[in-house]
Formats: C-alpha cells, structure tokens, sequence
C-alpha cells in the first residue's frame, strides 16, 4: 500500500489511488474535495525532493504550464510547494497514451495521423507563442481520449525560449528515438526542435516504426543527428506523397531546413486535407540531382559514421540502414541511398552489447512503467547526463574521423565569403551547384556571400552542392522618437533600434534638463543598424539676459520660433480675439523689457472666437410713470442665437433708473430691450440697438423709452401730465466709443419723424448736427397715430 | 592633442572672406572657423574681426582651473565680445551696412569638447563609424525644415539655404548655441565653413579623412571641396588627440 494513498493535501485533493510512476515523480488520482471533481496529483518522489535540480525542474513543469492554456494541453489546477511535500495537480484525463494506441493499431491510417499532428501542433503552437519550448515531444507523453481528443502533457523538460544559457541539463535530455538533431548534439533548442519530434512521431504513427532504432540509445541519438531515415512511402505506400513530404519536411536536420513554425507545418497539413493528392515538391531539386554522378549524399557518411562508431564503441552500431531497399533507392528521394547500394536491410541495428555506462534502463522499458497513466516519464537524470555526455563525445569523435574519411575528391572547396553570389556562380557553375538557403542582414554588401556549407580547403566532388547565405546588405532601421525622453529613456530606444548614440549637452530654455532636445538624424531618418546617433541632452537654460522682442502680430508659430530663438521659454494660450485665428494678441513680457534666458513668456494667440465682453446699460424712466416692470435684454448673436436677460422687479418711482450689464460677444450684436408692465402685462419695445462687445460701444437704432412706458399704460394721466421733466438720454452717455454718433438716427436731419420708423428719442438731432429736446408744448407735441402709437411733430 | 586647418578662395570667388585659427592652450585647443558676409571687403574684415576679438577675449578669460561652466561661459562672451565690435564697426561705416560673419568654435580639453556656434558653419564629430553634425545652421532653410515646413530634401534646395536667421555683427545681441560634448579615450571634430559642407556629403566628407594622414586632411578636404567646383571659399579645422 502506498503511504500517500488516503492523504489529504492541503486538505483539499484526497489521493485516492496511484496511476503512474514516473522517474522523479509518482502520479495519483485523487479528488478535490472543494470542487468535487477527479484530478491528477503528480508527486516528486521523496528521494528527490532534496535535490536542487529535481526540484527546479519540477517547479519549471508548473511554471510551463501555469502560462499553457489550450484545449490540447493538460491544464494544471494547483500546485504546492511546501517543505514536505511537492506536487501538481492537474485535470485527470481517462484515456490512453498515443504510445499504447499505436501499439495497438500497429500502423495509423493518414487520416487519424492528420487529426491527432494537427491537435499537437495546435498545443505548441500555443506553447511556442508563449515562449516555451516542450523539447519532450513523444507519443507517451500525448494523451488521447476515447472520442480522438488530445491532451499534450509533461512540460517537465520544457525550456522558456527566451531564458538564456544553458546548463548540462538543458542539453540533450529527451526520449532519444523523437529527439531532434540539434538536441542530441547539445546545441541550442528552440521551436523547431518540437516540429522535428512533431515529424519523427508522424513518421511512426504512418510506417508503425520509429525513423530510428536500436538498442542503444545513443546510436539512436547520433543516427538522428546524421543519418537520413528510411522513406516512409518505402515502409508504407499508402502514405500519399504530399503527407510524406509533410514528415520529410518537419524532419530535416538542419533547423533552418524545417517548417520554421507550427503554424506553417498546419497550413500545409491542412491544404493536405483539403486535397489528398496534392504535392508540395519540397524535393524536387533532390529529384533532378539523383540522376547525376556524386550526388551529395548524406546517407553515405552515415553508413561511415555507423562504422566509425562501430570501431569508436565496441561493437556499437552496425552499419545503418542504407538503402532502403529497392523501392526507397528507386524512389526520388535522395535519402537512403548508400553507394555500397543497399546491401543491408534497413531497420538493423544488430549490435547488441549494452555500453558499460549504460544500464539495462532503456527507455522503452522505462516507460513502460508509467502504464496507461498521464505521467511523465522521464529518464531519471542520472542516466540522462551520461546521455549527454556520450552523445556528445561520440558525436565530436565521429565527426573528427568523418571529416578525414578518405573518400576520393576532386577538387578543394575555395573561400567565397565576401564574393558576390552571381559573381561566384558564374565563375564556379561548372564545379559546384550552388543552393542559397538564407539571406540575412551584413555588413558584406548585398549579394555577397556571407557562409558557406563546405568549408575552404575541404575536399569536394564536383558537382557538390555548396549551400551559402548571402548579405542581404547592411540593416537599416528608423531613427525613433526621443524627444522630451530623459536621457536613459532615449538610450534604451536607440538601443531596441540597434543604434548607438553619442551625448551633447546643450542649454535650452525649452527642455528640462537631461531630457532630450533633438536627435541628429531627426526622428524617422532611415540609417544602418550599429550606426550613431547624437542625443542633444538640455542643460537647461543658460543665465543670459534676453531682450523680449514684439510678437504680437505674428503668427504663432513664428512667434513661438522667433522666441523660443531667442532664449525664452514659450508657451502659448488660446484667446478669443478679434484678429485672426492663430495671431499672437498679446504678449506676457512687454517687448523691449530685458529678462533673463529660460524666462518664460506667454503669447496669447487668437483662436478666432469673438471674444466676451459686457456693456452696462443704463436706463432713466420718465419720472412720472408708475408701477411694477421688468426690462427684458434680448441679445441676437451671429448665429442667430437669442439670449435674453431680465431685470429683476422694479418699481417705479423707487426707481429712477435701472442699469444691467449685458455679456455678450461680437461687434454688431442686434439688442432688443422690452418693457413690460406688471400690473397689466402689457409690453412694449423700449429701443433697438446694435452693441459693440468688442469695444464697448453702442450704437442706437432706434429708442423711445416714454413712448414705451405709455404704451404699457404706465402713466395714470397722460394727458395732464406730461413728461415734460423727464430727462432724456444722451446717445452719447453709452459711451464714447460709439461707432459714429451723428449717424443715428439718420432720419434726425428732418423734424418729421417717419411713423415707420420706431418712433423717437427723446429729442433729435437738426439740420445743423445740434441734438434738440423734445419739450413738449413748446417746440412740439405727441401726436397719437390710428395704431395707438405716438410720433413726435415739431411746432413749425 | 593636434590640429590641422586650412582654408582657400575656392575657385569662384573674387576674395576669401573665410578665416580660420587654432591655438593652444596648455595641452588643450581652441579652433575658430569665421565665414564673413557683406559686400565691399566687410565679409572679409567682420570674419577677420570676429576671429581677433574671439581669440583675445578668450585669453584673457581664461585659466588652467577653469570648470565646464566657465568654459562654456567664456565661449559665449568670446562670441558676443566679436558680436560687440563688428556691430560697432558697422554702424560707423555705410559701406559696412549688412557686414557679419558666422562663427563656430572648439574648444577641447582631455574629457570634453565645448562649441560655440552662431551661423551655417558646422562642427562635426569624427566617430570610428561615420561623421556626425553637432551644431544646428541658423539659415532660413533649416528653421523651417525644424518647424516641420519642409522636407529635408526641400531644405538641401532651399532658395534661402543661405540666409541666415542668426549671425555674428548684425543685431545688437547674439545668441549663441554652446554644445558640451565628453568623451573618454580620443575625440576628433572637424569644424568647417559652407563652402565644404554645403558642396560635400558627410560620406564623402568622412572617406577623405578615413583615407587621408593626419597631416594632410586639412588640404584633402579642402580639394575635396574643389573638386566640386569651390563655388564658395572653403575652410577646415580638423582637431584629434
């Protein structure tokens, strides 16, 4: 009985039953009892909990997956790290390995093959974006449910893709018979790694066999690293052509070879599925070559290399599968093809001595262990690190021997680095095929060569291809933003850019000190990555003393140049204003006035409203009327917007007169003022003007205010009292500034006074330009008209 | 710290109104470039003046103990002290009428280089990969072109590329920019007039200095601006350590 069966974590998750056993964990089921649901509790074994790299790396696997969260990755719920005991708990998954369904079915059909490497692929897709990298990618590890569903799982050896460095670890652990080239060779791992293992899965899953096998696992490991695998339509003709070149594709040795994304690898299984019998024609060059002499064949090193390794370990691997048989040398494909000609059955590996530094502990055997359970299975890290270490050292060992092996050569290889790339064809088309696999950016001149697959001074045959890269030039990039960045800010742009950056300070008035005034190139400037840029860094402003010049009148952004020039600190505020909309108005610091460098000075720009303004406006009532009124102010805007203000009660005689300010803005803003009598709700025009905000002024249209107050009914006995006392207004008493005061009323100049024409002022001017009283009974009199309104007529 | 200067009447013009000198200071250099303006020998007499003035207000400002802000302080009096004279001069003379000059000057100690500058004469900086202006022209062309009104292709074309917005003996006052630039192990600037810079590509400036002797990189640059036809006066000072 297992002493964990029964616990409680965390009073939470009752482990219920053990399902797997992994090489550093144990899997259980359990419940948690909070959510009442089934899960999956992976529990590092007592004997490694002390073990620092144990625990980070099963501290990574929560770390993965906690960022994972994908319908075909295993989620993970919780995890727990205590001193005593460290687990994860993740979804419980009732299913099978894809490791048992193909034991089972023995060979897939293309379509299942489709339907579950399009599910992988979605899960590291997703994994890939988020920067992770499984590097573990086996049919153990991919869990499949009854209905096809699957679930990727064990990001036990998952690597953060941005992490840096590498530790001995890191290298080259993995199930050997998936594992990528790159991989077994220690190097750097990234996405691609996944795709390959994604490939060599395909591959077993379509032919029912690993690409390579044999007992010994580092064999496997080097034979992935150099030998070609057998043509699944070779093992398999069912396989249609186009999912083969899928597979052949995804495992290509050199990672720059691949599908360099998941995302293409499923655009391209998917234009499978859409037809079956379609061809991509990936290998159609390699087609051509087969026809040709010593066509550059990898498969022939391998056989070497399987020898060398043979003498190199005793016994070790026998000589690998050659050429596969009639029909894979037969076949279009380069691959396979040995030139001993395919005396050796593939799929052999019939040495057999276990290495002494190396256990019975195949991984095979290994995970068998785990059973039909969700666990990881993973190579305990002792055997691992000797993984490592020998791969390593036979990889190094064989490829020393390999570069010696005497094969018979025609010519040594020359050194194009720097030569022009049409240059080096023309010249060199005769002896070797040229294939460019990459461009990149530099600092040889475009088209140059900038690698090459075969180094100089080794011996090749003619008609070799040598793979090259070419300079696609120098890399240009924009000068960014910086302006107004403090200093640190600017460098880290530069510095994303590519670009390097020399400091000068200078003083100015208008940038805070140590932030950035300009750049030299200005921003957007398209220059070379590496190249250098001069950050202006402003010192502030220098004590100088600076005339202030005139700047009203000016448009602003001359202003603010001419200033700003000058040494002064600018800053600029809207104003309304009668002159045209961006005009400086107004000035903070009069011209002339001598302030120091770095003052700052406020220009006031119009921004092309009319301004607000208010007029008083005084009215006198004629002193014999009586009663309640109220004056309303009706002003009509430009826009023909009427706003109307009122005055508050009044009451005559306790008023002699009645002032009210009236805002308002524009120059020639139409004024109506209405009398209206409380007592009986009568109203009546008072005047007609046009008001001047802009200057204040006003200039009457016509007015008659005892005229109005008549006809409200606001006199008790007109006719016997007369306002002969009233005082009248003078035009001019609304202020000086009155557009031209003998203009109105125009018709003043005759002492007829035009009904039609609201009816007077309380005088007229005459012939002669004299303002003349009305006095009623002396120089004329009141006539009533037949609408009940009044006009003055002269006395003749 | 060394230094190498030239200038020549180019190949059009009827007179040099160029001038140019480069002093020691202990172990410490101060290089002025003037390109006087004004008809009738005033371009001539306000780069002449303006180099005199500059030189004698700059030593007798300056000491060994001097910090960076004193140093930039001295150059901007050294600037307004020629500004002072020749405004002077031309007020005495009709004929003087629109006399001024531009002026851009270096003064490098063993951690930074100090530069003074008013007018379309530049200052570069001599990078181990390419030349870098510092100073900013004060011509119609490039205010504009800073306002954002016109490209930097407009501006190479501009009619008024050469009319300047600021100079040196024109206007009462004067407004000097002063740049501050450290350095720790080796500088180089070259200071120059229009007459190289406004005919010359920085590349085609930088590949003659990359590809000529110390000694002689006053001289080459100066036929580099001849062999585009030395429309203008040229002149250089090239300072290195």
């Amino acid at each position: 009985m297992d002493k964990n069966i029964g616990k409680k974590l965390d009073g939470r998750y009752e482990i219920t039953e053990l399902i797997g056993v992994g090489g550093m964990a144990e899997v259980y089921k359990g419940v948690d009892v909070i959510d009442n649901k089934t899960v999956a509790i992976k529990i590092l074994k007592k004997e490694y909990a002390e073990n620092e790299e144990f625990l980070r790396r099963f501290r990574n696997e929560s770390k993965a997956i906690a960022v994972l969260s994908h319908p075909n990755i295993v989620r993970i719920y919780d995890v727990g790290f205590s001193e005593k005991i460290q687990y994860i708990v993740m979804e419980y998954i009732d299913g099978i390995t894809l490791k048992e369904y193909i034991e089972e079915e023995k060979v897939l059909t293309w379509k299942d093959t489709v339907h579950f490497v399009i599910q992988i692929l979605r899960a590291l897709q997703h994994a890939h974006d988020k920067g992770i990298v499984h590097r573990d990618i086996k049919p153990q590890n991919i869990m499949m449910f009854t209905d096809g569903t699957i679930k990727v799982m064990d990001f036990g050896i998952a690597k953060f893709a941005r992490e840096e460095g590498k530790t001995a670890t890191d290298q080259a652990i993995g199930s050997v018979h998936y594992i990528s080239p790159e991989q077994a060779s220690g190097n750097v791992t990234d996405a691609k790694s996944d795709i390959y293992s994604v490939g060599a899965m395909m591959y077993e899953m379509l032919t029912g066999r690993k690409p390579f096998d044999s007992d010994n696992p580092v064999a496997i490991a080097v034979m992935h690293m150099h030998d070609i695998p057998e043509r699944p339509r070779a093992i398999n003709p069912d396989i249609p052509d186009g999912l083969e070149e899928i597979v052949l594709r995804a495992m290509e040795k050199a990672p720059e070879d691949r599908y360099q994304t998941t995302g293409d690898m499923i655009n391209d299984i998917e234009a499978f599925k859409a037809n079956p019998t379609m061809t991509f024609g990936y290998y159609q060059e390699e087609d051509d070559e087969q026809n040709k002499e010593d066509t550059i064949n990898f498969a022939a090193p391998a056989a070497e290399l399987a020898d060398k390794a043979a003498d190199a370990e005793p016994k070790s691997a026998a000589p690998v599968y050659a050429a596969a048989g009639a029909a894979g040398a037969a076949a279009g494909y380069a691959y396979g093809r040995a030139p001993q000609g395919g005396a050796v059955p593939p799929q052999r590996y019939q040495q057999a001595q276990p290495q002494g530094y190396y256990d019975e502990d195949d991984d095979d055997e290994y995970e068998e262990e785990e059973r039909s359970s969700l666990v990881v299975p993973v190579l305990t890290a002792v055997v691992v690190v000797v993984i490592i270490v020998a791969v390593i050292f036979i990889a190094t060992l064989l490829s020393g021997l390999l570069k010696n092996s005497g094969k018979k050569s025609d010519f040594t290889m020359d050194d194009f680095i720097g030569m022009d790339y049409n240059e080096a064809v023309s010249k060199y088309s005769n002896t070797i095929r040229f294939e460019v696999i990459d461009s990149e950016y530099a600092e040889y001149p475009e088209n140059a060569i900038i690698w090459q697959s075969i180094e100089e001074g080794t011996e090749f045959n003619k008609g070799d291809t040598l793979k090259v890269k070419i300079s696609k030039g120098m890399e240009t990039t924009e000068v960014p933003n910086c302006l107004n960045m403090n200093q640190e800010m600017a460098k880290d742009q530069l510095k994303l850019r590519g670009l390097d950056w020399k400091i000068v300070q200078q003083s100015d008035p208008n940038v805070q000190k140590n932030y950035v005034i300009k750049t030299e190139p200005k921003e957007g400037t398209e220059v070379h990555k590496g190249s250098q840029v001069i950050l202006y860094i402003s010192m502030g402003a220098n004590m100088d003393q600076v005339e202030v010049k005139n700047f009203v009148g000016m448009t602003a952004e001359d202003a603010a140049a001419v200033a700003s020039y000058s040494g002064l600190k600018v800053k600029t505020e809207p104003k309304p204003a009668y002159e045209k909309e961006g005009i400086v108005v107004e000035q903070s610091i009069k011209k002339g006035e001598k302030v120091d460098e770095g003052t700052e000075i406020i220009l006031y720009v119009s921004d092309g409203t009319d301004p607000d303004g208010e007029i008083p406006f005084k009215i006198t009532f004629p002193s014999d009327a009586r009663g309640r009124f109220v004056i309303d102010y009706i002003v009509q805007g430009k826009d023909g917007k009427r706003e109307t203000y009122s005055s508050s009660n009044i009451i005559v005689p306790d008023y002699t007169d009645y002032e009210q300010i009236i805002p308002g803005s524009g120059e020639n803003v139409l004024v109506t003022i209405k009398l209206t009598n409380l007592n009986n709700n009568s109203s009546a025009t008072l005047g007609v003007y046009y008001f001047n905000f802009a200057t204040g002024s006003i200039q009457v249209q016509s007015e008659d205010i005892t005229g109005a107050f008549q006809t409200v009914g606001a006199f008790p006995e007109p006719e016997t009292d007369p306002p002969t006392e009233e005082p009248w207004v003078d035009p001019t008493e609304y202020g000086p500034g009155t557009e031209d005061p003998t203009e109105p009323p125009t018709e003043a100049t005759t002492p007829y006074v035009d009904p039609s024409w609201q009816p007077g002022v309380n005088g007229e001017y005459d012939s002669n330009g004299a303002w003349v009283p009305y006095e009623q009974g002396k120089n004329g009199d009141w006539m009533t008209n037949e609408d009940g309104s009044t006009t003055w007529h002269w006395y003749s | 710290m060394r230094y190498r200067y030239g200038t020549d009447i180019g190949l059009k013009r009827e007179e040099n109104q160029d001038a140019v000198r480069c002093e020691y200071y202990g172990h410490n250099v101060l290089a002025v470039v003037c390109d006087g303006m004004g008809g009738e020998r005033a371009g001539k007499e306000a780069s002449a003046l303006a180099i005199e003035e500059f030189f004698q207000r700059f030593s007798a400002g300056y000491t060994e103990s001097m910090g960076d802000e004193d140093i930039r302080k001295l150059l901007v009096s050294s600037v307004s002290a020629a500004n002072s004279v020749i405004y002077t001069r031309a007020r005495l003379d009709f004929k003087n009428f629109g006399m001024g000059t531009t002026c851009v000057a270096a003064f490098v100690n063993k951690h930074s280089a100090f530069i003074a500058n008013v007018g379309d004469s530049r200052a570069y900086l001599i990078t181990d990969k390419q030349l870098l202006k510092i100073t900013t022209d004060h011509n119609v062309a490039t205010l504009l072109f800073e306002q954002g009104k016109i490209t930097e292709e407009e501006m190479e074309e501009h009619p008024q590329k050469h009319m300047l917005v600021r100079a040196v003996g024109v206007e009462k006052t004067v407004l000097t920019d002063t740049f501050i630039l450290d350095y720790e192990d080796k500088i180089s600037l070259l200071l120059c007039s229009d007459g190289l810079s406004g005919y010359c590509s920085d590349d085609e400036i930088y590949d003659v200095i990359l590809n000529s002797d110390f000694d002689d990189v006053a001289d080459e640059l100066i036929n580099l601006a001849l062999s585009k036809g030395g429309r203008d006066n040229v002149t250089v000072a090239v300072i290195s350590d």
